[in-house]
């Protein structure tokens, strides 16, 4: 009797341990999978980050008079080649060695669904490719934008292709934004992170050439 | 049981513990992608910096013989120079006629396109920021801003003569009510290489200069005092002529030949005189955008003598235009010039509903603002230059959008609703006058733009110019 009392013992705590141990393994399990989503996501935002960082501090570079007139301008293309995209062109340098062409780099961007969050509400996720020289990289945000600004920081609207886009010699700031969400995680955690930078590429300015002079205007 | 529990137990704890090493992993390849980005942005400064410290050297040593020898002053070698945790180094090197950002044929365009007559060799300035950040194994992170820069005559971009509202290189004598203003950045300053003279009622939103004596009576200025003679070339048609048709047509009569064969760049007029309303349109339909005459090239319209407009007559001419007058300009009458053939009144008109003496004084300066800008193409720089050999004569306009580059006086007799004009005025070899009673001349000083400016106006002396610009960091530089 005593045997068999012990072994009904001996099951139930075994089982409680093995429960106990189960739960917290999937509790702890399911904490890091998220926590791998979420670092999986910042690693791939910091990854469009550095290329957009570079692309746009390069435009117009080895260009010989960009933007002096339309004909010459850094920014080929803005414009929305199908309904819910949206397509920026423009010509940089991509390598410090070699022959210095400048490049055509291309970036799209579609709306591409949406992440629902713990709490329900939900974000549209947006798909970025950024093309160059036939390389492509593809990455899942949950905000992206790029606007194109004038001298006097008045925006640029992207126009459908084959409209007239000779303003585009005008750019001389680019605004970008880009986010990103776990859909996983409690509702108390932080969901979105977001990235924006104004970047004034130094070869989009007409002006940019002259240093300094000889004889300088007197400054009052 | 006990051994089957014990087991599953330790499977459980092993599962977990390979789920938290990756989750662990994933962390740190987080983490480290966070940090290599902190470490490009001090890297950049670090590089940032350098590069402004290599042109200050350079713009001190402008008179200097551009060559190897330069270079070499600028080289900063191992260790650098330490910046917040990081460093930088410059590595400079001098070549003629060459740049590695750019290839041979985009040299020689950037070259020729500026009309830049080079003064010595190229100097190629590579400046590296570092940080000592090690990520993936990569012990530090770099960031690389490269850039040529060359001496250069100074053919380019504006001379100092249109940094100011008004100047003159003989007298200056401001009376009435005038007001000057500046629209964008920076104040209407005006300057004298003669004598200045200011009556108790001008408002000037900016800094008078002078060079000979100063007799000032009104405290509605920025401030008062001494400066400089600046440099004034006088504007000659025939070598404008010269530089804009390449050589081509050279003298008055052969613009004239020119510009009727071209006319969506040119319009020729011997001597011009109207009293009633002009359009000057030659391309209808791109009214809106510059015209297509090719770098830096504005239409240009050339009179061979006299400017007059008068009775209120109203000439709307494209933006980016250039006027040559051989002779003076007149413009009286409550006469106007604009870009979009609208007068300030008629903007108050049609956006409040009446004229703009019957709003109230805030409504008036942000509607008349609203217009100023209404004028402009790209919203801060004068879209319209008139060069001159003579005088130019103001004497009641209505709107005048223009900076005024001219050898002679420069009056203005703004009476009654006064001078509502957006530019500046400069008088190569006279005097400026400016009587405005009544209400005054408004005057809203705006840089002209580079569009405009003309080899015909251009000053001795070298510019440093910087050909080309290009940077990188570690994922190129890495490679």
């Amino acid at each position: 009797m005593q045997a068999m009392i012990d072994n009904v013992a001996a099951f139930v705590i075994g089982a409680v341990i093995l429960f106990a141990v189960f739960a917290l393994a999937a509790t702890s399990n399911d904490g890091a999978i998220e926590a791998v989503q979420v670092d999986m996501g910042k690693t791939e935002l910091r990854g469009l980050v550095d290329a957009l960082e570079q692309d746009m501090n390069n435009m117009g570079s080895g260009m010989a008079n960009p933007n002096v007139n339309t004909a010459n301008r850094v920014v080929d293309t803005y414009n929305n080649p199908s309904a819910g995209q949206t397509m920026l062109r423009f010509w940089a340098l991509q390598s410090d060695t070699g022959t210095p062409t400048p490049d055509t780099v291309t970036y799209r961007w579609r709306q591409s669904g949406t992440v629902t969050f713990p709490d329900g509400t939900s974000t549209p996720a947006w798909r970025v490719t950024r093309s160059q020289g036939g390389a492509l990289a593809s990455f899942t945000t949950t905000e992206f934008s790029v606007t194109l600004l004038k001298d006097n920081v008045v925006g640029i609207v992207a126009v459908s292709p084959g409209s007239s886009a000779d303003s585009l010699a005008l750019v001389r700031y680019v605004d970008v934004a880009v986010g990103l969400a776990s859909p996983a995680g409690g509702e108390d955690l932080v969901q979105q992170t977001q990235w924006t930078k104004r970047f004034r590429p130094i070869n989009l300015d007409s002006n940019r050439r002259r240093i300094v002079a000889s004889k300088p205007p007197a400054t009052p | 049981m006990g051994q089957y529990s014990l087991l599953a137990v330790v499977g459980a704890f092993l599962l977990s513990a390979v789920v938290i090493f990756n989750a662990s992993n994933s962390a740190d390849n987080a983490e480290e992608k966070v940090w290599e980005h902190q470490y490009h942005v001090i890297a950049r400064d670090a590089a940032s910096t350098g590069m402004s410290a290599a042109t200050r050297q350079l713009g001190a040593k402008l008179n200097d013989a551009w060559n190897g020898g330069l270079a070499d002053q600028l080289d900063i070698d191992d260790p650098g120079v330490d910046y917040d945790g990081g460093r930088y180094w410059v590595a400079a090197s001098a070549a003629s006629n060459t740049c590695s950002l750019l290839t041979p044929a985009n040299f020689s365009a950037a070259v020729s396109q500026n009309g830049l007559v080079l003064d010595g060799q190229v100097i190629e300035v590579r400046v590296t920021g570092d940080y000592d950040g090690e990520v993936a194994g990569d012990p530090e992170q770099s960031h690389q801003i490269v850039a040529c820069f060359v001496k250069a005559d100074w053919s380019l971009f504006s001379p100092p003569a249109f940094n100011f509202g008004f100047i003159s290189d003989d007298e200056f004598r401001f009376n009435g009510g005038a007001d000057i203003q500046a629209l964008v950045d920076g104040n209407g300053h005006v300057h004298s290489n003669g004598n200045l003279k200011l009556g108790p009622q001008v408002d000037i939103d900016g800094v008078a200069t002078y060079v000979g004596t100063a007799d000032v009576k009104t405290s509605d200025i920025v401030e008062v005092r001494g400066g400089e003679n600046i440099p004034m070339t006088p504007f000659e048609a025939d070598t404008f002529a010269d530089d804009y048709t390449s050589g081509v047509q050279v003298t008055a009569a052969g613009l004239s030949t020119y510009c009727a064969a071209n006319p969506l760049l040119c319009r020729y007029n011997a001597g011009f005189t109207s009293s009633s309303n002009v359009t000057i349109d030659p391309t209808p339909g791109i009214a809106a955008d510059r015209y297509p005459s090719g770098p830096n090239k504005p239409y240009v319209w050339v009179i061979d003598g006299d400017f007059t407009l008068s009775g209120g007559a109203h000439i709307k001419v494209p933006q980016y235009t250039t006027i040559v007058v051989t002779g003076n300009i007149s413009i009286s009458g409550q006469s106007a010039v604009t870009t979009n053939g609208e007068t300030l009144d008629a903007y108050c008109l049609r956006v409040a509903g009446k004229t703009c003496n019957k709003l109230s004084t805030v409504q008036q300066e942000e509607r008349t603002e609203q217009w100023v800008v209404s004028q402009l193409f790209d919203g801060q720089h004068s879209p319209l230059a008139w060069y001159g050999e003579q005088d130019v004569t103001i004497n009641g306009t209505s709107a005048l959008v223009g900076n005024f580059y001219v050898n002679g006086d420069v009056e203005l007799d703004g009476g009654g609703q006064g001078n509502n004009t957006i530019g500046s005025f400069a008088s190569t070899q006279g005097d400026v006058t400016a009587n405005g009673g009544g209400g005054g001349g408004n005057f809203w000083f705006l840089e002209v733009a580079d569009e405009n400016v003309i080899d015909g106006v251009k000053l001795p002396g070298k510019q440093i110019v910087r050909l080309a610009l290009a940077e990188w960091t570690d994922p190129v530089l890495d490679n």
